[in-house]
């Protein structure tokens, strides 16, 4: 059967194949495992997984997960103590900001808005509960021979609607 | 409602929020692969594609043919194949209505909870 014929790969994408975050923190195994679980991130790890994702040796991955565990990075579930399973602690902020730098990273080299979606989204769907609206209220004011109206409706702090008139400094 | 936009009423986390998504609808499970490109910095050898994501079910050259090169396409580097995502707008709008976007605590609930409810259908 004949060669597909496939465009060739431009030059500037060659170092986010081979280089984590697009050789940011240069090339070793502790940070190829962290690009990994952090692009996917509700998997549950073994050791093997990534020996096959990352093509490292077992010692080397061994010392990688173990001190990403200690960095409260990932966390280790020994139920079954021969075939440890290793989960991303998504409580750690560092993951929120690694998945930030992930995004980042692409932003710059294709001038898109991932990061900023991203943050976006991070705001309406985890930060955006934390945040108590106390009134939420909308303000139209006018100036008319140099006095100033305000009408103010609001909702909340038990008032609905409050109309007040200012006078501008110096009509008082 | 214009030809190349579809209104949603519901995204996943908020059913409170009207969000416009322009088409096509990748999927929950293809949504997740491209998450996981995107994060991976959008280009990934189509051997390592596959490896990772054939074990879930995702047959990775069929959904790259099915979205066609102005999403995703295939190239070449050095004799192997390289999986490129090219709409990274449009992907990043599905990834964060399936809310995939930002790793939280609440969605590994949510999908333990779907999993459960699956395994209970199944405990027939």
């Amino acid at each position: 059967m004949a060669e597909e014929r496939l465009p060739e790969l431009p030059r500037e994408f060659e170092i986010y194949l081979d280089k984590p975050y697009g050789g940011l923190f240069g090339d070793n195994v502790q940070t190829k495992i962290i690009e990994e679980v952090v692009a996917d991130p509700y998997r549950d790890y073994r050791p093997k997984y990534l020996e096959e994702m990352t093509g490292a040796k077992a010692p080397t991955i061994r010392n990688a997960l173990a001190n990403l565990t200690n960095l409260g990075l990932l966390e280790k579930d020994i139920s079954d103590a021969q075939h440890p399973i290793y989960r991303l602690n998504l409580k750690s902020k560092k993951i929120v900001a690694l998945t930030f730098l992930s995004y980042a990273s692409i932003d710059d080299r294709d001038g898109t808005e991932c990061m900023d979606n991203a943050i976006l989204d991070y705001y309406m769907k985890v930060l955006r509960q934390k945040v108590q609206p106390l009134a939420v209220a909308t303000m139209v004011q006018y100036e008319y021979n140099g006095r100033i109206w305000t009408d103010t409706l609001s909702a909340g702090g038990g008032q609905l609607y409050e109309e007040n008139v200012i006078l501008a400094s110096g009509q008082a | 409602m214009s030809d190349n936009t579809k209104l949603s009423s519901r995204s996943a986390a908020d059913k409170n929020q009207t969000v416009v998504l322009n088409p096509p609808d990748p999927t929950y499970h293809v949504a997740k692969f491209l998450s996981w490109l995107i994060k991976r910095g959008s280009i990934r050898r189509l051997s390592e594609c596959k490896k990772k994501w054939e074990d879930e079910g995702l047959d990775i050259e069929r959904v790259v043919k099915e979205l066609g090169p102005r999403y995703i396409g295939i190239y070449r580097h050095k004799g192997e194949k390289i999986v490129k995502l090219e709409n990274q707008a449009w992907a990043s709008q599905w990834i964060s209505h399936y809310d995939l976007e930002v790793p939280h605590h609440r969605h590994k609930k949510r999908l333990e909870k779907i999993f459960s409810v699956t395994e209970n259908e199944t405990k027939v």
